[in-house]
Formats: structure tokens, sequence, C-alpha cells
């Protein structure tokens, strides 16, 4: 085999790998920079992926199971911010209970509709989609260039991310309901709306990270398809600094360490598989240890916010 | 929030003579609610509610051995529950306990396998307090990143319960493997080191005495002792806490240490208790468990105690109710997803209500 | 207090009425299963086994599944004690906790799937040899693969998969030693996207046929054959069903025929407690039919396929002395 081939396919297998947690871990972006940690990740993904796929089969069409896929995430959000912020309820143990509450409900919607024994139905989904001129481009293009409209998307969300977050007035108040809500206050923005805004709209993307999961990636459904994937988005908010830019690293870097440690067992490495999949995690811990520069949480994380 | 309640107690005491009431009425319509959700999905996928139901109080409290297996359950999230309370009342959130747990079990195995020959009377103390250290070490290293490095808890210890559970999986699927045969698992701990049964013929074990002794210290720690005194004021306020002079970087690492300590206990709990060797998965998210018992329970020792006999009662029954019933479990899922957001709903109205009423 | 009090009142009542009610009926058959029933795998095959007991022998059935460990005892006394009079756990797994409670109901038949145990009077287990239905496969992956490279993808390594791998190793090498043989495991059944992105690093290496043994996770594999150059031979259940054009054969294993063989033990007074092993010899491995594949297989390798079939059932192949270490 040809090296430029098989660099090719790692750079589109390490795309594909990193575009659900990219997804994901840009909504939890915008909910931590508001002060909410939403460790519910797992369950709105697997409400976006079931929504996708089902909206998909019903409309034939994969775009209106993505957009179904966000909305549904989206009241989802609601009725998390509605528990985090209005009633304060404590958002760890609120995210945990999405996360089971999710698994369940995924589970029996989707034999209700599906059964159990039948063979899986033939669902619209996205294809790749080849961009003219850029996909000619040598070794990158058919690895970066040819790749699904979702895929594109979530790349296309970093840059707006940042100019959201940075260069516009919401995103400040965003930031600013983070760090230090009670002057935010004063200052006259509600932060509560601010935080409800962010749930939402950050809920959205998580939900469709997951429906990239069975519309994208796969074709399909599975039960508990999402596998542990929320978790390495939140942990890829942290290892990009809590900044998309760092964020879309992170994701790379884990898809990165995804596709290396499957092509490693194909190679017949003989390293335990178990430390590959701890690499994430360590290198996380790692870099909230500083070994990569300081990081630093927003100050209100996690703090429910009371006006007093 | 918890400020307000505590300075105006008396005041809310006049206008609501139901204060102490609500702490059980909350989960008590919890859990009517959830079950009513139950019952209609239940009925949409076709089987039948009102059996369901039966078996599930049948379940919980048919026979001594359901009420035994109550208990059963009950243990390790007690501890775990405390394992939170503890980091929680210091202003701590240790999302830890599940690696905590698989650490202490890590350790417990350790000692429990390789330690031969000892009586029971030697063996079974250093096992146990092998599984504290392992699962207090792991919940220092936590908290040494906080104090060191001001690593946000809550991260730190979400990743470090992945590294601990896949470390466990490689432990059996490689250098604990026991020999014979290919089964990932370790052989089984000496019998000097397993936790006796102490009300034949249920599952109850020994590991419930140490849990209601660790409920026992927690109140005698935050009630009796000035060192918990201190912890508490460290969690309301860092900054107050220096200007009285207590060192809140100590407390928080001894904190982490004895919440890790505790979870690491479940872990020696199901493996000692329960399992009698080290499994990879051998905790069905009982770390994760603990924390909602503890906020449900309001990080009181009753409230804890309670709770977890609460949701012993609804894994125990919910078991049942898959196997008589045949209630997907997938709807005991929900239902115990639901369970936990209606707590956490009526505690956050109830403080909501209070609030508006402090504010007139 | 006097609240607590009229609350402990109320359950204490509560016990009362609901322990009135019983259950009652002849002969039931539970099973403990690992994984969701709808995983077109492993659990799936339990629950049809099941449902196929239900049917020939009218019997009262129940399952429960994606049973936690720290539970087996729990459950398997639960039916015992609910009267249930056939108890399987599905997996070797369920084998420590079937001895402890075997004991306790030495009226109750217990059955341990794939594992190799038994304890007098009431505990068999029974298993499909799966070194030789992944011999089987090995055979044929080496008669059709035409880069001289194929693969296995393994689910997490537990003794049936390990047990596979060996056997379709062996099988391999028993055709054309010079072969070259990719063994993974993805570390987990569930993880269909893993599975997806495995079986394209193959293709990429040159692997032309792939046998996927990995639970839910094999539909990943299948998705990955539709889109690049791979076949594969499937485990268990019938892979054409699912995919067709990709699917070259499967090895059959007939769950439910060894099941209801052992319930039939049971029945007419035959059952002893051993270790049940079953292979082609008793029909409960058996290749699928070709299908689109059926023309595209020469006549001699067809020959082949047919006589190593042919030799494992008269013995004339002894596996053992092909496995590696």
């Amino acid at each position: 085999m040809i090296v430029s081939d098989f660099i090719t396919h790692f750079i589109a297998a390490d795309l594909r790998t990193a575009t659900p947690i990219l997804f994901a871990a840009l909504g939890e972006l915008y909910m931590e920079r508001s002060g909410i940690i939403n460790i519910g990740l797992e369950g709105f993904m697997l409400i976006g992926a079931l929504t996708g796929s089902i909206s998909s089969y019903f409309f034939n069409s994969a775009l209106l199971g993505v957009i179904m896929a966000a909305l549904v995430s989206g009241v989802l959000g609601l009725i998390y911010a509605f528990f985090v912020v209005t009633i304060k309820a404590n958002q760890v143990a609120t995210g945990i209970a999405i996360n089971i509450f999710s698994l369940g409900l995924t589970t029996t919607i989707y034999r209700a509709f599906m059964g159990v024994n039948t063979s899986h139905p033939n669902i619209a989904s996205f294809k790749n989609i080849s961009i003219p001129l850029l996909s000619k481009i040598p070794i990158f293009g058919q690895s970066i260039f040819n790749q699904t409209a979702l895929v594109y998307l979530a790349l296309m969300l970093v840059p707006f991310t940042y100019y959201f977050l940075y260069k516009t007035s919401i995103g400040l108040k965003i930031r600013a309901a983070g760090e230090y809500p009670q002057a935010t206050d004063t200052a006259g923005v509600n932060v509560f709306q601010i935080r409800y805004g962010a749930i939402i709209g950050g809920s959205m993307l998580v939900g469709v990270g997951g429906a990239y999961l069975s519309l994208g990636l796969l074709n399909m459904f599975t039960e508990n398809m999402v596998a542990g994937r929320g978790f390495i988005a939140l942990a890829a908010v942290i290892f990009g600094k809590w900044n998309p830019w760092g964020v879309l690293g992170a994701a790379l870097f884990f898809g990165f360490g995804d596709a290396l440690a499957i092509r490693l067992q194909v190679m017949g490495s003989s390293i335990p598989y178990q430390f590959l999949l701890m690499l994430p995690y360590i290198f996380t811990v790692a870099v909230l240890a500083g070994v990569v520069g300081k990081a630093f949480s927003p100050t209100a994380l996690g703090i429910p916010y009371n006006k007093e | 929030m918890g400020k307000i309640v505590k300075k105006k107690k008396e005041k809310t005491y006049l206008i609501n003579p139901f204060y102490d009431m609500q702490k059980i009425i909350i989960p008590v319509i919890a859990i009517f609610l959830s079950l009513t959700i139950g019952a209609i999905i239940i009925r949409a996928i076709g089987a039948d509610p009102l059996l369901a139901y039966k078996i599930l109080f049948k379940g919980a409290f048919g026979s001594i051995n359901s009420i035994g297996e109550i208990l059963v359950k009950a243990t390790p999230l007690i501890l775990t529950g405390l394992s939170f309370a503890f980091a929680f009342r210091a202003g701590l959130f240790n999302i830890g306990a599940e690696g905590q747990l698989y650490m202490g079990g890590f350790f417990a195995t350790l000692v429990g396998i390789y330690l031969k020959g000892l009586p029971m009377i030697i063996h079974l103390p250093l096992v146990i307090i092998a599984a504290f250290i392992g699962g207090g070490l792991w919940g220092l290293f936590a908290g040494w990143l906080k104090v060191k490095f001001e690593a946000n808890e809550i991260i730190t210890t979400v990743m470090l319960n992945y590294v601990a559970m896949l470390w466990v999986s490689y432990l059996v699927t490689g250098p604990m493997k026991a020999p014979p045969g290919t089964f990932p698992q370790s052989e089984p701990v000496a019998i000097s080191a397993q936790l006796p049964r102490i009300l034949p013929p249920t599952r109850v074990h020994l590991g419930l005495i140490i849990a209601l002794i660790c409920v026992v210290l927690y109140y005698i720690f935050f009630r009796k002792m000035i060192l918990g005194y201190e912890t508490r004021i460290t969690g309301k306020n860092m900054d107050a806490s220096k200007y009285a002079g207590i060192n809140s970087e100590r407390i928080m690492l001894f904190i982490m240490f004895i919440s890790g300590g505790m979870a690491g206990l479940a872990g020696a709990s199901e493996i000692l208790g329960v399992q009698a060797r080290l499994l990879a998965d051998f905790s069905p998210g009982y770390g994760f468990s603990g924390i909602v018992v503890s906020l449900v329970g309001m990080n009181s020792p009753l409230g804890i105690f309670l709770t977890a006999i609460l949701f012993g009662i609804l894994k125990s029954g919910g078991n049942l109710m898959q196997m008589i019933a045949r209630v997907p479990v997938a709807v005991i899922y929900i239902i115990e997803g639901l369970v936990v957001i209606f707590v956490l709903a009526g505690q956050g109205i109830r403080l909501k209500i209070k609030y508006l009423i402090n504010l007139k | 207090m006097k609240r607590l009090m009229l609350i402990t009142l109320i359950i204490v009542i509560t016990i009362g009425v609901f322990s009135l009610y019983s259950w009652g009926a002849d002969l039931k058959i539970a099973m403990l299963l690992p994984g969701p029933i709808s995983d077109q795998g492993w659990n799936m095959m339990a629950h049809n086994a099941l449902k196929a007991a239900e049917k020939e022998f009218s019997a009262e059935i129940a399952y429960t599944e994606r049973t936690p460990v720290s539970d087996f005892e729990e459950i398997f006394r639960g039916y015992a004690q609910a009267g249930f009079n056939i108890i399987m756990g599905h997996g070797f797994q369920f084998g420590d906790v079937a001895k402890k409670v075997a004991q306790e109901f030495p009226k109750t038949i217990f059955i341990v799937s794939s594992s190799d145990i038994s304890q007098a009077p009431n505990l068999a287990s029974f298993r499909t040899m799966d070194a030789q239905a992944g011999f089987i496969q090995g055979v044929v992956a080496a008669l059709l693969t035409e880069t001289n490279k194929v693969a296995y993808i393994g689910g997490m390594e537990i003794p049936p998969t390990i047990n596979q791998n060996r056997g379709f190793r062996a099988g391999v090498k028993y055709i054309n030693p010079s072969i070259e043989v990719i063994s993974t495991f993805t570390g987990s059944f569930y993880d269909v996207a893993k599975a997806k992105e495995m079986a394209k690093a193959m293709a990429q290496k040159g692997v032309d046929i792939i046998v996927p043994d990995a639970d839910v996770a094999n539909l990943g594999v299948v998705e990955a054959a539709e889109e690049e150059d791979i076949k594969i031979i499937g485990c268990s259940t019938d892979m054409a069903e699912v995919s067709p054009d990709i699917t070259i054969t499967s090895l059959l294993e007939d769950f439910s025929k060894a099941f209801t063989t052992v319930v039939d033990y049971v029945l007419e007074g035959k059952f002893e407690s051993r270790a049940y092993e079953m292979g082609v010899q008793e029909g409960a491995l058996d290749l699928a039919p070709f299908r689109k594949y059926e023309e595209k297989v020469s006549k001699e390798d067809m020959a082949k396929i047919n006589q190593v079939l042919d030799d494992l059932k008269s013995g004339k192949i002894d596996i053992a002395k092909y496995l590696e270490d």
C-alpha cells in the first residue's frame, strides 16, 4: 500500500471519528462558558441519534432527520435549563438522571418503532460530498474535502463559535455569565436568559452530534450507540481549554488517538487496548495539571446563580 | 441558597409548620409521579402495570430474602452516598466515587489474594483498610490536582473514573487473570478476607455494619468534631475560612482522601461481600447512584441511609418486575431517572417557594 | 416522628396486601441475558431459543436482559423461588453463581451456556464448539481469499471469541499456511462505529474477507464491507439476511436446537449434570447456503469445504491438533 493512501485514509478516519465529539463538545462549550456543566451529554446524544434515525426513516430525508434531532434535543435542553437554572437543581445530579432516563427512553421507543427481531431498515443517510477542485488536492483532498455535509458543518461551526463567543455582544454576555454572574446581572444582563439560551443552543448541537452517529458515521440506530463519546466530548472541552479552536484540536486529537489505536491493533501491536482507551482521559487530567500550559475553567462553572 | 435556609429557619418554620414534613413528602410525591408515568409506559408497551407494581412491592418486601436483597444493594449505595456527601460538605464535587470504588476493589483484591495464611481477625481488617486506602489515594489525587493546580475536581474525577475502570479491566484480562481457563476475572480472594454473611439465609454481609458505622462516623465528624466544623466552614465560604485561620487546603486534601476512602469501602463491600473476586464492570454504577443518593438524602446521615434503602427497593423490585411482569429493563431505567428528576425538581421548587416567601 | 411511624404503617399494610399474591404454572423456563435482546446476535439468539421453547413445550417463559454482574445471584435465586423449573445463564460468566445457587434449589435445573462446568445433580452446561465454528470459517476464508489476507474482528476478549479466533486461525492454516491472518478485538460488543473503523482499516491493509464476531458491533463491519471491497463470513446468524451482497456465507449456530435439546433431556428424564458439547455432529453448527456466492465458488473449493465438514462430522479432523497456543 502506498504511504500517501494510508495518510489519506487516516485523516479521513480521524475526521469521521472526531465529528460527533466536535459537535457535542462545541455544544457543551456554549453551556460551560455560561456557567453550566452538563454531564448529561451522553443522554442528549442518544436522544439526537434516535430522533435523527426515526425522522429520517419517516420523512425519508436525512436533512429533516438532523433538523428534528436538533429540535428535540433543544426541547430536552429547555427542560434541563428549567431544572438547573430556574429551580437550581444540582447540575451534576440532573445530568446523571438524564443519562439514565435517555438510555431507557431511546431503547423503549426504538423497540416500539422497529421491533426487536427485524433487521435494520433502510434509512436515508448522508452521502459523501466531494467538493470540486479542493477534493483534487493530493493526499488531503480526498480525506478532508470528500466527507458528508455534517462534517463540513461541524468544521464551519468552529470559526463561527469563535466569532460568536469573542466578537459579538451576546458572546460576551455568555462568557460574563460564566465568569462573574453577579457583576453581569448588576450590569443589566439577564443571567437566567443568557444561560437558558446557551443551554438550548448547545443542546441542539449535542443532539446533532448524536444524529451524525446514526445518519452520517453509521446508517442505523443501536441501543446505547453513543458508547462513552459524551464523556469524551466533555474531556475535549477541557483539553481544548474552553476555546473553540482548542476544542477542534482536542476532538481531532482524540479522533487521531482512536484512529491510531485501531490501526495499531490491525497491525498487531501488543499494547493492551485498555491503555489506548485511557489516553484521552489521561491527557485531559494532564492538561488540567498544567502539563501543557495552564487551563482555567469558567469561574462560576457548576454554580447556580442566585439573584440576591 | 443554603445560607438563606439557615438564616431564616425559624421564620420559615412559623410560616410553614410542615417544614420537616416536606423532606419526606417530596420523595414520596416524586416516586408516585414516576410510577404513574411508568405505568403509562408499561401499558403502552403492552404489559400490565398493576401486576408490575404488585411485583415491585412483593419483590421488595415479599420475604426475608427480598428484604435482605434491598440491604445488599443499599450497602454500597450508603457508602458511595457518604463519599459524595463528605466532599460536598467541604464544597467539593467528587463525581469520582465510581473510579474510587474500583480502586478500592483493586486494593482489596490484592491484599485479599496475595496475603495468605492470615486468620480472619487480622486479614479482614487489613483488606478493608487496603480498600479504604486504595479509594482514598485515588480521591486524594484529584484533591491534590485541585489544591496544587486548581484543577476543577468535577472534571478530574470524571476522567479518573474511566482510567480506574479501564485499569481494572486490564488487570482481569491480563496480569491478575485467574490462570485456569480464559475468563476475565481474578482468582477468588481468600476466605479469611471475605465479609461474612450476618443474616443467613439472606446475602446481607458485614459490609452493612461497616456502612452503618460510617453513617455514625459521618454524623459525629460533622456535628461533634472541630475538624468537621472547619470543613463545613470551608465548604460554605473559603475566604472566610482563611480569615478564621483554617488551613482549607489541608482540609480539602483530607476530605478527598476520606471521600475516596468511603467509595473504596463500597468497592470492598462488593468484592469481599458479593463477588469474592475482581471482575471488569463489577459495579453497576454504584458510584454515580451515590451522588444521587446523597443529594436526594440532602446530605443528612439519616437521609442518605433512607435514600439508599429506597434505591435498593427500586433496583431489587425492578429486577423482579423484569423477571415476572416482563417489564423491559429499559422502562425501569426510565422510572429510575424520573424519580431522581422529580426529587430534584421537588427540592428545587421547595427552595424556590421558600425563597419567594422570604423575599416578602 | 409520628409521621414517620404512619408511613411505616402504610408500608407494612401494603406488604401484607401484596404478599397474598402468588404465581403458578407447569414448565417455566427463565433466562439471564448479559445484553439487550435486540442485539441481532448473542442475546437475540438466546431470546429466540426461549421463544422456540415456549412454542415447542408450551412453557411459560421469562428473561432478564442487561443483567448486571452484581445481580446474577439475586436473579437466579429470584427465578428459582418464583417456581421456574429451568433457569439458564447465557454465558460462561454465570457459572460461579449458578454453582452456588444450584445447591440451594436441588429440584430446579440450572444451565449455563457457552461454558464447560457441571455440578451434580442439577447443574449442566452446554456450548457449541466455538473453535470448530471458527475452523470452518477459516477454511472457507482461506479458499476464497484473493489477496491472501483475511481477518477476524472479535468484541470483548472472552472464551467464546478467543476460541472462535483460534479455530479460525487454525482453519486458515489448515488450507494454506502462507495466508496472513489478522486478529483484532474491539473491546466492546456495542461500539458499532469502532468496529466499522477497524474493518475499514483492514480493507486498506488489503484484507478481503472478514469474520465479524462482535455481536451488535458486527453491523459496523457490514457497513464497512458495503463501502469497501470486503466480504464477510457471518457468525451465529445468517448475515445474508442483513446484507446479501457482501455475505459469502455464515456459520450458523442453531442455538435454539441446542437449547431445546437440553430442555428435551430434562422433560424425558435423561438430563445429566454434565457439559454438553455440540458441533456439526449434533447439527448445532452448520454452514448457511452460499446464496449469491453459490456461482462464484469453484467446484473444487466447494468440494473441499464439504469434505472438511464431513471430516469434522466423522471425527477425522481433530481440530485440537491445529490450534496455536
